[in-house]
């Protein structure tokens, strides 16, 4: 039984003029389910009264076939009751010629999918039972620090471990920091203030010498085994702050420079020591250096071991020459540097230490470190401003070495979170090892919702940056929590309560689905049937892309539905009116479609889009029902996959390439052209050249002619 | 003039040398970025010199055999160009002049420059002229040019002739030119005579600040036994002295170049017709960039019916040197052993492809500078050079006919 | 929330989303800053609409949130926990009703130079600010309309969207905390003299070249010549033009060095034989960037130069314009003639109301520290130091955490 449904067709910014719209009220009113249609000039003014009227009246979802979804969302928000919104404005009136028999044919389509959609829409039952406000904080270096100020200023209760005996991170071996902005004095770490101002805190618990051993649940509740000295604990926390920071490159990377072998040849750590303990010194002879040169290893040569040298080398270098600069000012230091990485304000402590006596900056490639007869080490340097290739002569040589993040196992002291989830114990890792998201403008997307990294382990920074990302990290912990408490999704599907069902008697237990989840989200149980664990999901739907007999569903959107949308539209028999089923994403190629129709660009009327949450949601049944139904092609338009990928679900686009071959076997079982179903990539800035790329594939699917399952 | 050298430079700073160039010249070249913008907008720059980036960098770095060593040093003219853009703002002829100056306190100047300073100090001149024939030019003046001495009286305006006016045959026509200027002007005036000395601004840049010392304080005592308004000199390079140095020294004066005094005063003068030419003005660069003065000059031949006032390329805060400040107007055959082309003959070409017909010039140098170039670049008979003293007179004639 | 380019939206989406009620004030008639203006982020060469779009998503979702635009900040007073802010909201002359259907700037008679391309095109003088604005809403320029004295957009609007009497108004909230991100502006070009940027039509700024690369800029994305329209062949990039320069901006601005690498790598991507040079001091690519830098580097096409452009000619028989830089490591002075120069012009923070977002509040450059004392401030993004994308959306959640932590009246500390 259809719920009731209400169709409301705008006939405002040309739709009217485009398309008859009292024949598609006609169209609508035919439809199973259709209790009330109406028409209106603007329905997103005054008349939007008259659809909150009928909701409240008894109908139990609605049709708005007016705009874009993208647009007038909070107008058409009727509170707990359904709206499906069929694009008549962007996607017909504004991209195709008004008033044409193809365009009304178009518009009667995207109705019927539109109806078909909401009558398969049922309100989601949130899942709320796991709600604890409180945050672990796994580290407790600056990053983790922050994290649990932050957190504890705003409220929540936090644990904060760290396997070490005492906080603090690496700022314990600092001897002083760089200052920022326009300052130009060392800064003092204020270590002791901070921790105190952290470990006082009511809302904080300290537990040094603790390591996690294991993290299992999901965001609303973890379960943490905790693991202090060989005496075990279980803690349970809403969210996760990871902030284990980084460890100094290993010294294998800078033979070449004679670590190891040089004593007088030490690393920036060993010179972090040796300021704290007062002098410079050569360590081979405990007599004064004289003539420092530190290198900051950022040349090619290095950039092969960690390809990420120069966040913070510089202004290390240019700190440690200051060391030596106050603890022996009749020193010279040589800096011996690729580029002087002094980004924005450090630019203006790059100027403040150059203008000290006897500290000298050499742009150049070191070489090989040697030992002279007399004791001196010497410093080839290539690549020099002069044109030629320079010596220097030193004492004391102190190597920049890189920061690795503690993910990274070449960090030589790999931390985990032990993650008992399927899909395995680590963090996924980003590129050059780092915890990071791929995302610039969502820098902590997050592939274990719930789980936030900050600091060294999450990017390449320097502790004024760790700092700020401890805090960050912290919000979007609070975030998680919060969000859990309710049973919403998190980025980027704020807010949506609905999570995938099962129809486990279908379940073949094959495991696709917790495999091909961009976020762990599905466990398995006892008889290898999938769990969700619905806190960790992200509502992206790959997982019911992924099920090859179709068991997962959510309330409001699932292979049914999308079948159905499929089904409803005609396929006429004319050779001249072939239709090709367009799957769009909502991220990137639906607003693309949008920006065509905004610059009232057009294509081809054959195309029928069906929205969907991401390519990886398609099951590959839609597109193969599909052609065989008749439709003489399928285009799935989405965003750029591979190294550089923009799906927000991370995966969402390659996993369906992989799957459309499978798709395009069937096809050629069928003694149908593979091409007919094809992946186009797009973005919203690529608009101008989407009506070219859909017309291209107009043409070539004409040239194939029509499907001859059309019909059957 | 880049080394490619196979051997390795031994980089041992010389932190004395490094304390000594600071304490002459400020420690502006301990910032130096190396980021060439200095050697690009040097007028040597397609000359193969890397002047002044490669010495920027030898000072920093305390480099002093290297530096010492490198003919960019005696090249420099002290134009300023490069200093008028570094983003580090370091003061580039500050620090050449200051290594100059090191640099002879322990070897011994080229043999040109050690000519020039040599006559500076003993003739007061470094032409190497007598002292006592320092006003001899007055005598073709055709006007009546007082002098302090037998004046006994205040003056408006005392007019510091310098070296080059009072003893090269084309400075004395400028000299002249501008006796007559100031007839017509009506102008209360008077010049110093045979007890002017030479200024040794250039000298100064040179590296022989000694030289500089005396000569100030000769000149000031002189001045303060004389009364009046404003001291007045054709010279940009002693212009500068008396503006930004001699303060210091214990010389407070109204100091103004001649066009600058001329310019107020231009509307006075009865300017006629003078054969139309196309006329391009080369920027001094002891008036223009280093002491802001580019509009005077330009109001001058403005003022003059029948010329047309074109500019170059490099003109105003950008202009190019003439190749003669800095003490290098006594050193071409030092310098022509190191570059290609000199400065002079650069501009001329310059002052040609602009389409000029004569090059108006109002420092004391430029004249013979640039006729030299003229001639060595096979444009003679092309390019009028004249001061503009020589330009206001002719119109003055004109007036007058 | 005060400024809505990336580091605004995403403070006030972040501070939302964990359960603040959050007031959004812009400046502009649309959110997005300077981010809706480039065509590409680096380093991963993505179009900036793609996370424009999620954000105004979850704008649009957000009921937490209150926008207004048009609007300034006038005054401030108050501390943490009770600030009292008074806000400015300019005349858009559009009110809520409109559709944004067009029909307005079908009839409008009068053209403007289009701040958006930074005057390389124009609009009506009823526009919207770009095909993705947000709000969808059309804005109309006071300073070249005709109101009365014209009036057809009125007569064209089905909706009585358009209010050619609609005056300033005043709003008054009180508010807990304050975050401001009122990101930059970019250098005046004609400052640099020595760059030649008003003499010459094809010597360009980097966010002018931005414009051009956009595919919905002035030239829908084809690299051409201004001067004529040919296409460009060769493109010198010239780094730190006014920055790190004490006769300009003595600061680094961040980022140019990342931005002209990425746009050399889209020059060389869209026209199959152009050149790009790349002159530099220093070449900042610090962290993960460098792979990124590397890559560009090593297309054959792209060429790194250590050395300064510092001149800029025109070849006076040929008309070409030729850069001039020493090519320190490898050669010495050289003269490169391009079709187009790039001048890689930094980041000026942009001003605000006196009082305590005043210039006292700010250091000599006009940015704010991370904690704008008083307990209650906070800035993020341009406003803070000139950075990255990636860092002002850190930033803007790090300020949104304390923001929260300042409302929820716990103690608070940057």
């Amino acid at each position: 039984m259809s719920p009731r449904t209400g169709v409301y067709i705008c006939s405002g910014c040309s739709i009217g003029e485009s398309v008859d719209v009292d024949a598609l009220s006609s169209v609508a009113a035919a439809e199973d389910g259709v209790t009330v249609t109406r028409t209106s000039a603007a329905f997103c003014l005054e008349d939007a009264q008259l659809i909150a009227k009928d909701a409240a009246d008894g109908v139990d979802t609605v049709v708005v076939a007016a705009c874009s979804q993208r647009v007038n969302r909070q107008v058409f928000r009727l509170g707990t009751t359904p709206v499906r919104r069929v694009n008549l404005r962007e996607q017909v009136a504004w991209s195709q010629p008004a008033r044409a028999e193809a365009t009304q044919a178009l518009a009667e389509d995207l109705l019927r999918m539109g109806i078909a959609a909401a009558t398969r829409t049922a309100p989601a039952t949130p899942y709320q039972d796991d709600h604890l406000h409180s945050i672990l904080v796994v580290g407790a270096g600056p990053a983790g620090l922050s994290a649990a100020a932050a957190a504890a200023d705003a409220g929540y209760e936090v644990t904060l471990v760290d396997r070490a005996p005492a906080p603090g991170g690496f700022l314990g071996r600092l001897f002083r920091g760089y200052p920022s902005g326009a300052d130009s004095h060392l800064q003092d770490l204020q270590l002791e203030s901070l921790l105190e101002r952290v470990t006082t805190h009511a809302k904080v618990t300290l537990q040094t010498s603790t390591a996690v051993r294991r993290v299992s649940g999901q965001p609303g509740r973890f379960r943490v085994d905790l693991d202090h000295d060989g005496q075990t604990s279980e803690a349970e926390v809403g969210a996760v702050v990871f902030a284990t920071g980084f460890e100094p490159a290993p010294d294998q990377f800078f033979g070449r420079y004679g670590l190891g072998e040089l004593g007088d040849v030490i690393t920036s750590v060993g010179m972090e020591e040796m300021a704290s303990r007062g002098d410079i010194v050569r360590p081979s002879t405990g007599q004064p250096a004289q003539r420092v040169v530190i290198l900051a290893c950022d040349g090619p040569e290095d950039s092969a071991n960690l390809p990420y040298v120069g966040s913070v080398t510089s202004m290390v270098a240019l700190k440690q020459a200051m060391y030596v600069h106050q603890l022996r000012p009749d020193a010279t230091v040589h800096i011996v540097y690729q580029d002087m990485q002094t980004p924005g304000l450090d630019e203006l402590y790059y100027r403040h230490v150059q203008g000290q006596r006897g500290i000298f900056l050499v742009r150049g490639q070191a070489g090989p470190v040697r030992l002279q007869e007399d004791g001196t080490l010497t410093v080839p340097v290539a690549g020099s401003v002069l044109g030629r290739e320079l010596e220097l002569a030193a004492d004391l040589v102190v190597l920049q070495v890189g920061m690795v993040p503690t993910s990274d196992p070449r960090s030589g002291a790999q931390s985990s979170l032990h993650l008992d989830y399927l899909q395995g114990e680590s963090l996924p890792t980003h590129r050059a090892g780092f915890l990071d998201s791929n995302f610039l403008c969502f820098p902590f997307e997050t592939r274990r919702t719930g789980i936030y990294t900050a600091g060294s382990v999450h990017r390449a920074q320097d502790l004024a940056a760790c700092v700020r990302d401890g805090a960050a990290a912290a919000l979007k912990a609070v975030q998680a929590v919060e969000k859990s408490a309710q049973g919403a999704a998190v980025h980027p599907r704020v807010g949506d309560l609905g999570y995938p069902q099962f129809f486990m008697q279908k379940c073949t237990a094959c495991g696709r689905c917790t495999q091909e989840c961009p976020f762990g989200a599905l466990e398995l149980d006892a008889q290898r049937h999938p769990v969700i664990e619905p806190n960790r999901c992200r509502r992206c739907g790959i997982c019911m892309g992924a099920c090859p007999v179709q068991v997962i569903s959510f309330p409001d959107y699932s292979v049914e539905m999308l079948n159905a949308m499929q089904k409803s539209v005609e396929l006429p028999e004319d050779d001249d009116k072939p239709r090709v089923l367009v799957l769009a994403c909502e991220n990137d190629a639906y607003p693309a479609l949008d920006m065509v129709g905004i610059n009232r660009l057009q294509y081809p009327a054959h195309f029928r889009t069906i929205p969907v949450r991401c390519l990886g949601s398609v099951n590959q049944v839609v597109v193969a029902d599909a052609i065989q139904r008749g439709y003489d092609g399928v285009v799935l338009l989405g965003c750029r996959s591979g190294d550089n990928y923009q799906c927000h679900f991370i995966q969402g686009s390659e996993l369906l390439g992989v799957r459309m071959d499978n798709v395009r076997e069937t096809l050629g079982r069928l003694a149908l052209e593979t091409d007919r179903v094809q992946v186009i990539e797009t973005s919203i800035a690529d608009a101008r050249a989407l009506p070219g790329k859909l017309t291209a594939f107009a043409s070539e699917i004409a040239l194939m002619g029509p499907n001859p399952m059309k019909g059957f | 003039m880049s080394q490619s050298g196979l051997i390795p430079l031994p980089v041992r700073p010389d932190l004395g040398f490094i304390d000594r160039l600071t304490e002459l010249a400020g420690d502006s070249f301990t910032q130096c970025y190396q980021c060439g913008t200095c050697s690009v907008v040097c007028p040597f720059a397609f000359q193969g010199t890397g002047l002044p980036r490669r010495e920027m960098a030898l000072a920093q770095w305390g480099l002093k055999d290297e530096l010492l060593a490198s003919p960019n040093l005696w090249v420099c003219t002290t134009c300023g160009n490069c200093a008028r853009v570094c983003p580090r703002e370091v003061d580039i002829p500050g620090t050449i002049r200051a290594a100059r100056e090191l640099y002879l306190l322990e070897r011994d100047p080229g043999r040109e420059l050690a000519t020039a300073f040599e006559n500076t100090s003993r003739h007061g001149n470094p032409l190497g002229q007598s002292a006592r024939k320092r006003a001899d030019w007055i005598a073709g003046a055709g006007v009546e040019v007082p002098i302090m001495a037998g004046l006994g009286r205040a003056v408006e305006v005392l007019f510091f002739t310098e070296c080059y006016w009072s003893y090269h045959p084309r400075g004395i026509d400028a000299a002249q030119a501008m006796a007559r200027i100031m007839a017509a002007l009506g102008a209360d005036w008077a010049v110093l005579g045979i007890e002017e000395r030479c200024v040794a601004d250039s000298q100064r840049l040179a590296g022989e600040s000694g030289i500089f010392e005396e000569a100030a304080a000769a000149n000031i005592a002189t001045l303060d036994r004389y009364q009046f308004t404003r001291l007045v000199t054709p010279d940009p390079h002693a212009y500068n002295a008396f503006r930004n140095l001699y303060p210091a020294l214990g010389g407070s004066y109204q100091v103004q170049h001649y066009t600058q005094f001329l310019a107020e005063r231009i509307d006075r003068l009865s300017l006629g017709p003078v054969a139309s030419r196309r006329v391009t003005f080369h920027d001094p660069c002891y008036l223009g960039r280093h002491n802001g003065e580019f509009e005077a000059p330009r109001r001058l031949i403005e003022a003059i019916p029948g010329l047309e006032l074109i500019e170059m390329g490099h003109c105003r805060a950008n202009g190019y040197c003439c190749g003669g400040g800095g003490g290098e107007i006594w050193n071409s055959g030092y310098t022509r052993e190191h570059v290609d082309e000199r400065l002079s003959e650069v501009r001329v070409r310059e002052a040609i492809s602009a389409g000029a017909e004569v090059l108006a010039v109002c420092c004391p140098f430029e004249v013979s500078l640039f006729e030299d170039a003229v001639k060595s670049t096979g444009h003679q008979g092309e390019l009028e050079v004249r001061d503009i003293t020589e330009l206001l007179d002719e119109a003055l004639g004109a007036a007058a006919n | 929330m005060v400024g809505g380019g990336i580091a605004g939206m995403t403070a006030a989406l972040e501070a939302a989303e964990a359960g603040a009620q959050v007031y959004l004030v812009e400046k502009n008639p649309h959110l997005g800053g300077r981010v809706a203006q480039l065509s590409r982020y680096f380093p991963k060469l993505c179009p900036p609409a793609c996370g424009l779009e999620i954000n105004f998503q979850r704008l649009r979702d957000n009921q937490n949130i209150r926008l207004f635009t048009t609007a300034e900040v006038e005054e401030l007073r108050g501390g943490p926990g009770h600030y009292q802010v008074r806000i400015r909201r300019d005349p858009r002359y559009v009110n809520d009703r409109c559709t944004a259907c067009g029909a307005c700037a079908q009839v409008c008679p009068v053209d403007r130079p289009n701040p958006f391309d930074y005057g390389m095109s124009t609009t009506k003088t009823i526009y919207l600010s770009h095909e993705m604005a947000y709000p969808m809403r059309y804005a109309i320029d006071g300073s070249t309309c005709l109101f009365e004295e014209c009036g057809k957009c009125v007569a064209a609007c089905p909706y009585q969207a358009i209010d050619l009497q609609m005056e300033a108004a005043t709003v008054e909230l009180e508010v807990g905390a304050v975050i401001v991100a009122t990101g930059w502006q970019p250098y005046d070009a004609r400052a640099i003299t020595n760059l030649a940027f008003e003499h010459h039509p094809d010597v360009i700024t980097n966010v002018m070249f931005e414009r051009m690369l956009a595919e919905n800029g002035p030239t829908e994305g084809r690299v051409l010549r201004p001067s004529d329209g040919s296409a460009v062949r060769s493109a010198a990039f010239v780094q730190c033009a006014g920055s790190r320069d004490r006769l300009h901006l003595a600061y680094c601005s961040g980022i140019c060095c990342l931005a002209s690498l990425k746009e050399a790598s889209l020059l060389v991507e869209r026209n199959p034989e152009a050149q790009a040079h790349v002159f530099y001091i220093d070449l900042r690519t610090p962290g993960t960037y460098q792979a990124f830098a590397s890559k560009v580097i090593d297309h054959p096409r792209v060429r790194a130069v250590k050395g300064k452009v510092a001149d800029i000619l025109t070849d006076p028989q040929s008309g070409q314009l030729v850069v001039v830089a020493d090519d320190m490591v490898h050669g010495g002075m050289e003269r490169t003639p391009v079709d187009l120069v790039v001048l890689a012009t930094g980041m000026v923070p942009n001003p605000g109301p006196e009082g305590p977002l005043g210039p006292d509040a700010r250091d000599a450059f006009g940015f704010f520290e991370e904690s704008i004392g008083g307990e209650g401030l906070f800035a993020a993004g341009c406003a803070r130091a000139p950075v990255d994308v990636a860092t002002s959306t850190l930033d803007a959640t790090a300020a949104a955490m304390r923001a929260l932590g300042v409302v929820r009246g716990v103690r608070v500390e940057a």
